[in-house]
């Protein structure tokens, strides 16, 4: 009777002390957890595409216009990027945060998909383009920060950006620029082999687009020979030419055939970048084209009839990123990486190797797709040739986030005309602190290991 | 047995017994069955008063009872307790048993079978006296003031509005919730949502503050807990019990006025806005116009002057409260029954407010065996709610902020009597339509209001059943197991409808949802259920050592669903019915929102408490709990609780034997931890996806990154006590002192943008705060003669608040308060208001250094100006019987806090001028040398200390008059056994500087919220 006892009561703490242990797993209903996500290669594919979604606003462009001469300050404008124009920023200005915020999200995402990646089949093409794509993604977001955040290449320079391979809470320090730069293009060549070389409408990473994105941090290197070779791939890989003067208003409202022009633009619904001159809902213009590029154009280029316009009330207003056609104002596709953009570097590298002829070259073929029967150029020294590109890319470039980061990389100043700089400031001397961005305070304030740009108070 | 003196459960004196004509004496003596010595201090009572005394020296007692008293309870710690009939005797000599199983004096027991096992520690009951009939809905409000280290506030008058505030020993959480944990029979409920239970089935509540008392309920003890515990039969005959109560409701006088319509024209005129200043032949405009229009324009004033519309008398109501109940209770040897059905109607102060309450229970205990033992307990309750508009909104459709801004001159109805909803615009008929834009137009607010009202509705419907089943088996005389497995279970359909043919509607233009009505249907379902399992454990070893444990396990588990829709279109004749709805299409506007979640989270516990008593003077408790819940992070999957505490029975000592006026004297002292994880979301831990989209393809993007270190906000709980009984037990109370520090607080932290923090910020555990006070009950009878008794009582309750460390910053703001560490929970964060410029009527501000200024900025926000939760607050009671007559009273204050009253910056502000303005605007500025408070109408009206004021209060919270009839008078009615009539005023008086409507809200801010009623009702209550 004693021994029954015995059993029945230790099954009953057996029993009572074990039932549901086990249940404390549960999964969320609403939204899909980390395990549940990425069953098959599909919903791989799907993780990529969300990290798509994840480029962010593309502040860069905006705040390089803000802070160079390309814009005119309106009276309408109640207080939008009016640090930014007037180079008062410091680490707490919200704009200058954007950058920084989005583009290390983007490095993030792509990171987390990449760990995912990782756990799939690594033979199946799928995956691996996947992984090649998380890889390009990853170098596009350090680069964008390193434009806006950091001096001129110097590879010794101990202010690079952190450089993140995986995802994970961590205090990540600055690397040196040649370590962050290495990086880059190691990514870069690491993914392109993977990549697919043409992709339905551009919306997607390619071999093209990795390309053009290894041409530009060549550039910003100033490896002039890497930044040729690389933008002839990008282009010759998809068949890409420029677009005709005729075509290239259909450029800028996202009707233009698939290996014209554009190399890689990110699909926008909502939102997009004309939000930085007018304000979407009525109008108000928060700077105009400033009277210092529009002077830049002849009458008959394409490209100053195509930018500026006027508002109903007669006034300046850019009009590069107002909408398409019948939908949304202020809503385009950002255009990433273009052709003409990597015409006009192989033409900066020839320029910087004196191979004059050959920077008259890609020049006379933009300005043949721009104006009505130009006169061809010809040069007889490097400087005036020299000239000639920044002049040139100026035109073309206007509005798509370089003028800033290149007046940097030319170690030039600003001086704005007088009619452009009536209530605001006019000179930026070249080498000014200022051109390169603060880290945001709230950086600062969070990652205990990162260090304040130079000239900013914390 | 020792000499020693005797102990008095205190509940038994703090309570309110029922008082009988006294006519007879009786004498007995009581003496121990073990030694046949004689036993001073047992407690001798009529059973169901607080009638009673307690044996001399030499175990003898002389008392008086009422005729009418059938029984004698002879109680004292250690002794089994007895129950003696009278049965007309004059001398009852008692032997007292020794208690068989153990010596405990048990007051609360957590888990376990009742009476093993009982908790200890700071614990304040409330007993069912006290809680039987006051009238309002909620039961949390109804322990206001009962019970030391507990502040309760309410923050809305509407019936059955779950928004009250219970803190037990002040806030110890940041960002989480503050409410205590609720359990009913064993059985955790939901807090706040108290409207479908029946609080007169309430046998008696305990509040549980310190750790010794709560640790045993772990991660989600650290707000105290509420233990309730619901009546059961008693072997006997059928007992029949009939309550009514009827009463109403009126609002208590606001502490400012509103400007009738002379003044507000007048006010008009100076701020220069609203017709008062349109028609006003000050205004430069009126010279421009031509004799007619000007005559037209001065008749149209005229004619709003000869409006004054008190909007009082059209928006506020004298409610109408009544409730009925019959509880049914009796059982045999082997099955006992309770059984009780409620209804309960109360209107609120305005029309469209009201709860209609059912609510039904049957508790069924059965002896299956003399050793297995069942038990059922089931409650089920229905209530309906009609709510206002906009409930404690700033919001025109808010009833009570419509009823002080709407301007005196703005009639309800227009000629033929119809309600007059829309805005008010003069058009003058000698100017052409574009002169007569001019004229700007002003919303009827009062009757947009009146409109909505009558074309809409906002109801609530709530069911909730609370129910358990257990079985314990006695496998050994010092053994028991028991299991019990428990649901709270609430199901609320909310439903919002808009006519088509109100105002809201009407005005709504074309391809707006909303024009042809809407109604909305919003499903809510919680159920929580629990199974435990407890294995329970008493044994006298020796003659000394008295060991009692409890070994248990518990597993709780909480589903959410919830889904609702909104339909457009509505069909006129079909009034509050989706059938109304017109299916939504491309060009139609109509389509339908709905929505939905659901959410599941689990706990599984394991716990033990265990007491040791040696030689009946020194009990050591000790507690030990392991939480694992679904909601932690991987790497903090289960959380360890303990508590240690210890208490002294100091009477029990010889060398106090001397001290005859000491009858009780206990020391406690303990110390312990608890857990909080109601603020901790149910997947905080994990890394969550979602569907996202580009380029037409479908994605996955990261909705949320997963902390798998998240965990419980963690108390250390320190407290020290006495309880104490004296001057032959007329005077008794306890006092505690009390230190505890809550730390791992969930603090939002902000991360490296690099670590892939969905917006670089998210939940953490760290900071702390403290929560150190002291506490003081008190009880003294002064008159204890046979007719006629007097007590009085106190609870009092300190409470010093500190946040001690937010982890990675020292301050953030938080609306108008800052949280800092140094400063309490609450403290309010605004300017410091420096008066009006008399030469200039600017407002002036000091800035943060303390100079003067007119210039309004944030910056100079400082923390001077108190917090908005009181430190110091408490209640006392009176309670005066003579024969069958009780008289109590209640009341209840808190000092020492200050709240911001939000109501004057809408109504002492120029820029509001089209709405009504209270007359403290009558005393602008208006030029230079005017001495006074309120800025000229120039300068613009800012958040700053001006709008502090002080809340502190005293109130007079409930005054009951009562006459029980007398068994002489009863037998002669046969049937009836006990009658009872009884009046009671709740809320009857408030004296506080104050000027919103109720300084006892329950956040730090006056905003229009729902003012609490004052209530008079009548009752009876009727034993067959």
């Amino acid at each position: 009777m004693k021994q029954l006892k015995i059993n029945i009561l230790s099954s009953i703490i057996a029993t009572a002390l074990l039932s549901g242990a086990c249940s404390l797993d549960l999964e969320p209903i609403d939204e899909i957890s980390d395990n549940k996500a990425f069953e098959t290669v599909e919903d791989l594919e799907k993780g990529m595409t969300g990290v798509m979604t994840e480029f962010g606003s593309h502040n860069i462009v905006g705040m390089s216009d803000w802070a160079s001469d390309d814009l005119r300050y309106s009276l309408a404008n109640t207080g939008q990027g009016v640090q930014v124009h007037n180079w008062t920023y410091n680490s707490s200005t919200g704009d200058l945060a954007g950058t920084w915020n989005e583009q290390a999200t983007l490095v993030d995402r792509a990171n987390r998909i990449m760990a995912i990646a990782a756990r799939f089949d690594q033979e199946d093409k799928t995956v691996q383009r996947v992984i090649a794509e998380t890889k390009v993604t990853r170098a596009y977001g350090h680069f964008n920060i390193v434009r806006m955040y950091c001096k001129n290449y110097s590879a010794n320079d101990p202010l690079g950006i952190p450089y993140k391979f995986e995802s994970g809470i961590s205090s990540p320090s600055r690397l040196t620029q040649g370590e962050v730069y290495q990086n880059i293009i190691a990514d870069i060549n690491a993914a392109i082999p993977e990549l697919s070389i043409m992709r339905e409408g551009n919306y997607w990473i390619t071999q093209s687009t990795a390309y053009a994105l290894k041409a530009r941090v060549a550039q910003y290197m100033q490896d002039w020979d890497m930044a040729i070779t690389a933008a002839n791939e990008a282009i010759d890989l998809g068949g890409y030419r420029l677009a005709t003067r005729d075509e290239y208003r259909d450029v800028w409202d996202d009707a233009i055939a698939n290996n014209v022009e554009v190399i890689f633009r990110l699909r926008r619904e909502n939102s997009g970048i004309g939000n930085y001159y007018t304000r979407a809902t009525n109008g108000d213009i928060f700077f105009h084209p400033s009277y210092d590029l529009m002077n830049q154009y002849t009458y008959d280029d394409i490209r100053g009839l195509t930018f500026f316009g006027l508002d109903e009330k007669g006034q300046d207003v850019v009009t590069k990123h107002d909408g398409r056609p019948n939908d949304k104002t202020n809503v385009n596709d950002v255009k990433v990486f273009r052709v003409s953009e990597l015409v006009l570097i192989k033409a900066e590298a020839y320029a910087q190797k004196a191979q004059l002829d050959k920077v008259a070259d890609e020049l006379n073929y933009l300005r043949n797709h721009r104006l009505v029967s130009p006169d061809a150029l010809e040069f007889t020294n490097q400087q005036e040739a020299i000239q000639a590109v920044r002049d040139e890319r100026r035109r073309e470039l206007a509005y798509e986030g370089h003028r800033f980061y290149d007046l940097k990389r030319w170690a030039l100043g600003i001086e704005r005309l007088t009619e452009d700089s009536e209530t605001t400031s006019r000179t930026l001397e070249a080498g000014d602190y200022r051109f390169v961005f603060p880290v945001p305070q709230s950086e600062i304030f969070a990652n205990k290991n990162m260090v304040q740009n130079d000239g900013y108070s914390n | 047995m020792k000499k020693i003196t005797h102990l008095l459960l205190f509940f038994l004196c703090c309570s309110i017994g029922l008082i009988h004509a006294q006519t007879k004496q009786i004498k007995g003596i009581v003496t121990a069955r073990e030694d046949g010595l004689s036993i001073p201090g047992v407690s001798v009572i009529v059973k169901g008063t607080t009638i009673g005394t307690i044996t001399q020296i030499n175990g003898a007692y002389t008392l008086g009872v009422p005729a009418d008293a059938n029984t004698l309870v002879f109680s004292f710690v250690g002794m089994e307790t007895q129950e003696i009939d009278m049965d007309g005797r004059t001398e009852i000599n008692v032997v007292l048993e020794t208690e068989s199983i153990g010596m405990d004096e048990v007051v609360v027991t957590a888990y376990g079978s009742k009476g093993k096992v009982g908790l200890r520690g700071a614990i304040s009951t409330v007993s069912a006296e006290e809680l039987e009939q006051v009238p309002v809905a909620t039961f949390d409000q109804m322990l206001q003031g009962k019970a030391a280290g507990l502040h309760i506030t309410t923050g809305s008058g509407q019936p059955g509005s779950g928004n009250t505030k219970v803190r037990i020993r002040g806030n110890g959480s940041i960002m989480a919730s503050n409410d205590p944990l609720y359990v009913v029979d064993g059985v955790p409920i939901e807090p706040g949502v108290f409207a479908s239970l029946n609080a007169n089935d309430f046998e008696n509540v305990a509040v549980l503050k310190d750790a010794s008392s709560t640790a045993i309920y772990g991660s989600r003890a650290s707000n105290g807990v509420v233990l309730i515990t619901t009546k059961r039969g008693k072997k006997g005959d059928t007992k029949v019990n009939y309550r009514h109560q009827s009463g109403l409701s009126f609002k208590t006088r606001e502490k400012f006025d509103m400007m009738n319509t002379a003044e507000k024209l007048w006010f008009e005129e100076i701020a220069q806005k609203g017709p008062g200043w349109e028609f006003s032949p000050l205004n430069p405009l009126y010279s421009t116009l031509s004799p007619d229009a000007r005559s037209a324009q001065d008749a149209e004033l005229a004619r709003l002057r000869g409006i004054d519309t008190n909007w009082q008398d059209h928006i506020f109501r004298t409610g109408k409260t009544m409730s009925n109940e019959i509880n049914m209770s009796g059982g045999n040897e082997k099955t006992r029954f309770y059984l009780s059905y409620q209804n309960y109607y109360q209107e609120g102060l305005s029309d469209r407010s009201d709860i209609n309450r059912n609510t039904g229970r049957l508790n069924l205990d059965h002896q299956v065996s003399d050793k297995i033992k069942l038990g059922v307990i089931t409650s089920i309750g229905q209530s309906k709610i009609n709510a206002i508009e906009s409930e404690g909104g700033i919001a025109l459709n808010n009833p009570f902020a419509a009823v002080y801004l709407a301007n005196p001159w703005e009639n309800p109805y227009d000629e033929n009597g119809n309600l007059n909803p829309g805005s008010y615009k003069y058009n003058n008929p000698y100017l052409s339509e574009e002169e007569n834009k001019r004229y700007a137009a002003y919303n009827n607010t009062g009757a947009n209001v009146l409109d909505l009202m009558s074309n809409s509705t906002r109801k609530k419907e709530e069911t909730k059943f609370v129910g358990a089943f257990n079985i314990s088996w006695d496998i050994l005389p010092y053994l028991t197991a028991k299991s019990q497995y428990g649901i709270d279970y609430r199901h609320s359909l909310y439903e919002r409808w808009v006519s088509p043919d109100a105002w809201a509607s009407i005005s709504a233009g074309e391809g707006d949802a909303h024009r042809d009505g809407s109604i909305s249907e919003d499903f809510e379902r919680r159920i929580e259920s629990t199974f435990a399992n407890t294995l329970d454990f008493k044994k006298m070893f020796g003659d000394r050592h008295l060991l009692s444990a409890v070994l248990g396990s518990e597993y709780v588990k909480r589903d959410y669903f919830g889904f609702g829709y909104t339909g457009y279109g509505l069909e006129p004749k079909l009034p509050e019915t989706p059938a109304a709805i017109t299916p939504g299409t491309d060009t139609n506007d109509y389509i339908a929102s709905v929505n939905g979640y659901k959410a599941e989270r689990a706990m599984f516990s394991l716990f033990s408490l265990f007491n040791y008593t040696y030689n009946e003077r020194y009990t050591l408790s000790a507690s030990l709990r392991r939480d694992g819940s679904s909601a932690f992070g991987e790497n903090n999957k289960y959380g360890i609780f303990y508590s240690l505490g210890l208490t002294y029975d100091i009477t029990r000592e010889e060398f106090m034997a001397s001290l005859e006026w000491l009858n009780n004297l206990k020391f406690r002292i303990s110390y312990g931890t608890n857990g909080n994880q109601a603020g901790l979301g149910h997947y905080e831990h994990l890394t969550l996806w979602q569907n996202s989209s580009y380029a037409t393809q479908p994605g996955y993007s990261l909705a949320q990154t997963g902390d798998p270190n998240i965990k419980w906000e963690v108390a250390n709980k320190f407290n020290v006590g006495f309880d104490f009984n004296v001057l032959a037990n007329r005077l008794n109370g306890t006092i505690d002192f009390y230190n505890d520090i809550t730390s791992d607080l969930f603090i939002s932290q902000t991360f490296s943008a690099w670590d892939g923090v969905i917006g670089n910020s998210k939940t953490t555990n760290a900071g702390k705060v403290l929560n150190r006070g002291i506490e003081l009950m008190l009880n003294y009878d002064l008159i204890r003669m046979n007719d006629l008794r007097w007590s009085i009582g106190t609870t009092l309750s300190y409470n010093k608040n500190e946040i001690l460390d937010l982890g990675q910053v020292n301050e953030f703001e938080l609306g108008t308060s800052i949280v800092r560490e140094g400063l309490p929970i609450g403290t309010h964060y605004l300017v410091r208001w420096a008066g009006v410029n008399p030469a200039t009527g600017d407002a002036m501000y000091y800035t943060a250094n303390g100079a003067i200024t007119n210039k309004y900025s944030a910056d100079d926000n400082v923390a001077d100006f108190g917090t908005s939760e009181p430190p110091f607050y408490g209640g006392f009671n009176t309670s005066l019987s003579y024969k069958g007559f009780e008289l109590n009273a209640d009341f209840a204050f808190a000092n020492g806090f200050s709240r911001f009253n939000n109501q004057r910056f809408f109504q002492e502000n120029p820029n509001f001028a089209q709405f009504n303005q209270s007359t403290a605007m009558l005393d602008v500025w208006r030029q230079p040398g005017d001495l006074t408070e309120i800025p000229g109408v120039h300068s613009q009206r800012e958040f700053s200390s001006k709008d502090i004021e002080d809340a502190s209060y005293l109130r007079f919270r409930n005054l009951t008059l009562a006459y029980n009839f007398s068994k002489p008078i009863l037998n002669r009615l046969k049937v009836i056994k006990g009658l009872r009539l009884y009046a009671q005023g709740q809320n009857l008086f408030t004296w506080t500087k104050w000027t919103g409507f109720d300084p006892e809200d329950s956040n730090n801010i006056a905003q229009y919220e729902y003012p609490t009623p004052r209530t008079v009702s009548i009752g009876l209550d009727v034993n067959f």
